[in-house]
């Protein structure tokens, strides 16, 4: 049976920010022009000229801007921006994870360093199709832009490609919404690399993670660090070389390790056959086992499609998100009102009794009901605000959550779980730059 | 070198258990707390206390926990999200089999996608090759330039390695439509696949480990030496190897190799060593 392939080629993105080259007294750009004859580099033209394309769409925000622009796009109903698999919503929090950790992550400063990191092109042998020297401190869209763009002026006009890219959702989406690469769009399946993947919302996981998304096979987009790792030595004495210099090397490197790779795709094709065959005879035992036990392929697809369908739908979440946070709310303020109301009770009690604790008179008791009282008055002020916010369904919920021990648990249950994921996540991109390096020596012993 | 390799790694990977597990104490209260929750939750099912349809949560394992791999349960509510009593649970959420049966398929999916795209790999690999060659036997018949010709031996000497060193190891990966020849004869490959073979029996470790055996066989025979001239002539003489090796190892001199050896070859240099 003949299926067509969903992509033609699988290639993977990466930026690497421990590239850079020291600033010099002079421009050196200037200095004597010389270039690899066979540069992997995009020109600084080409890229300029993407990046003042991009800069024309999509004029650069302000960042106290961006940040008053978001809030209130929480209280938008949510839903699919058109050719979008995956709601707003998720989007914009798969974004959020990821500028935060990048903000978190030293970033070269662009006042001590003129090249400031590079970004590779990689086909899924690990070999360098395109790099870009990077100037600016951050990772910029027009770079990947750039490299893609390029990557297809240099395809046939019928080859698909299959991208894998650390934050592959977010720019599917800029695309998407700002026309970049509209040439080639219906020829780009976008995806996530595995190793950056817990960093995305489950949601986007189930469209992009290659592992889920029809086409990929066992690309993941690691091929990168290995490179990174290939051409790391190069660090130190690149970092205090002349501009031209610097780009040199690295293409010679590059040459080398072509040259190398070559001699191993036999080894590479040998290794990943033997590899999937292990795991396709693992798969499909499984599989026979549970068609034994009556599941069988045709259940599971639709019970697949159905998850996705589930698990991707926006209203399930915003909306309900922002109403449960507020039932949150309400029922924490409930709680420490039954403590005011108990204490005020308590002393009224001992009003009624004339026996008053230690250090205490009938004043003083007075004077704390009457506080009591005013607490549980703004308290209940407040619910009813809070009450008042809330929709016909949140309201109902309200109503049951007030009278269900169950409930009232598990939507505790699900807030810390939420709370510990987000948390592991952090964790893991803090320990990222560790664990770079520990893969990258792994991998390298492996090859 | 490997030795080193293995030891950086070995540091990182311990330094950066240390840091996870400076966090962990954190994280792994949260998860207790969750799952201290987890179940009080199912004993109130258990008590028929929670409402219609609710299924108990699944309380979350230590081991692992850091992996956040897209098949973790850390990434599914089930039993936490508020459903509809009217609707039965879908299989997806509430039937472990079934959860597993859809990771199990997607994994064959993408089996299926790499085995199909592997095979594509090896047929193109093969094409690739046969038109290389092609390409410089057709130069070669139309070349008398014998500088000319002189690059064609070299590439096809080179593609002819290659060629043995790719077909040995992509054999397992099958391919219908192909010939079984990939261009080179059978006489060439089996030429470079002997001077492979021959390259490979000088690689420096195989002289590193002889002459380390020899050298323990030599502490035994002349304990009169004294350590520090030993070690000034040791170091001598796999220097003398070194470099013997390094003109070995190059293809163009090995011919002339019987005759130059004067200059220093390894069983010159080992020679007057072990005579010493």
């Amino acid at each position: 049976m003949f299926m067509p392939f969903r992509v033609d080629c699988i290639a993977s993105i990466d930026a690497n920010f421990t590239q850079k080259r020291r600033r010099g007294k002079t421009t050196d750009i200037t200095q004597a022009f010389f270039e690899h004859p066979e540069t992997v580099f995009i020109p600084r033209e080409d890229v300029a000229v993407v990046e003042k394309f991009v800069e024309t769409i999509r004029p650069q925000q302000k960042k106290d801007v961006k940040g008053k622009g978001k809030a209130p796009a929480a209280d938008e109903p949510d839903g699919f921006e058109p050719g979008m698999r995956v709601p707003s919503s998720v989007l914009a929090e798969c974004g959020e994870s990821f500028t935060a950790a990048d903000e978190k992550r030293q970033k070269a400063s662009t006042q001590f360093f003129a090249d400031t990191g590079l970004m590779a092109l990689l086909c899924r042998h690990d070999r360098v199709l395109w790099l870009v020297n990077m100037t600016s401190a951050g990772e910029k869209q027009f770079y990947v832009l750039a490299l893609v763009k390029h990557f297809f002026e240099h395809l046939p006009p019928s080859v698909r490609v299959g991208l894998l890219y650390d934050i592959g959702c977010q720019l599917h989406r800029s695309c998407v919404k700002w026309g970049f690469l509209r040439e080639y769009m219906d020829r780009i399946v976008f995806a996530i690399s595995v190793f950056h993947a817990y960093g995305h919302q489950w949601p986007c996981q189930i469209i992009y993670h290659p592992r889920k998304c029809v086409g990929f096979g066992f690309s993941d987009g690691e091929g990168c660090e290995r490179f990174w790792s290939a051409i790391k030595q190069l660090i130190p004495s690149l970092r205090v070389s002349g501009y031209h210099y610097r780009l040199y090397t690295i293409d010679t490197q590059v040459k080398h390790l072509d040259q190398k790779s070559l001699e191993n795709l036999g080894s590479w094709l040998h290794r990943k056959w033997v590899l999937t065959q292990n795991r396709k005879n693992a798969a499909e035992r499984d599989l026979v086992e549970l068609k034994e036990i009556g599941i069988t392929e045709r259940l599971l697809r639709d019970e697949w499609a159905a998850q996705v369908k589930e698990q991707t739908r926006p209203n399930l979440r915003q909306s309900k998100n922002a109403a449960d946070k507020v039932i949150g709310e309400i029922l924490g303020l409930k709680q420490s009102l039954n403590t005011y109301v108990r204490q005020a009770h308590d002393l009224e009690l001992m009003l009624e009794s004339g026996q008053y604790g230690s250090y205490m008179d009938a004043l003083e008791v007075q004077l704390q009901v009457e506080e009591l009282n005013e607490k549980c008055a703004r308290l209940k002020k407040a619910m009813s605000q809070k009450k008042g916010s809330l929709g016909v369904d949140g309201r109902l919920n309200l109503e049951r959550l007030m009278g269900d021990n169950f409930l009232r648990n598990r939507v505790n249950a699900l807030a810390l779980k939420k709370r510990i994921r987000n948390r592991l996540c952090q964790r893991k991109f803090e320990l990222e730059a560790l664990e770079r390096v520990y893969r990258k020596t792994i991998n390298g012993m492996l090859i | 070198m490997i030795n080193l390799n293995v030891c950086v790694a070995k540091k990182l990977q311990s330094h950066a258990e240390d840091q996870i597990k400076r966090k962990e104490p954190g994280i792994l209260q949260l998860a207790k707390k969750y799952n201290q929750l987890c179940g009080e939750l199912k004993v109130m099912l258990e008590r028929n206390e929670g409402p219609r349809g609710a299924v108990a949560p699944l309380p979350i394992e230590k081991d692992g926990l850091f992996n956040l791999d897209v098949d973790d349960d850390i990434w599914q509510d089930i039993g936490l999200e508020d459903r509809d009593p009217s609707e039965d649970i879908p299989l997806w959420l509430g039937d472990d089999d079934v959860r597993r049966g859809i990771k199990v398929l997607l994994e064959l999916d993408r089996c299926n996608e790499e085995q199909r795209r592997l095979c594509k790999e090896r047929e193109a690999m093969q094409e690739w090759m046969m038109e290389e060659w092609n390409c410089l036997m057709i130069a070669k018949e139309h070349t008398d330039n014998i500088d000319m010709l002189y690059q064609v031996q070299l590439t096809a000497e080179y593609l002819t390695q290659l060629c043995v060193i790719w077909q040995t190891k992509v054999r397992i990966v099958p391919t219908e439509e192909l010939p079984s020849s990939w261009g080179p004869t059978l006489e060439e490959l089996a030429e470079a696949r002997n001077f492979l073979f021959t390259a490979n029996t000088v690689s420096t470790e195989n002289i590193a480990e002889e002459s380390e055996n020899d050298i323990e066989e030599d502490d035994e025979d002349e304990k009169d030496v004294s350590d520090e001239d030993e070690e000034t002539e040791l170091l001598e003489a796999m220097e003398r190897m070194a470099l013997a090796n390094e003109y070995r190892q190059d293809e163009y001199i090995e011919e002339q190799y019987g005759e130059s050896s004067q200059t220093g070859s390894p069983e010159r240099a080992g020679g007057q060593f072990y005579s010493a």
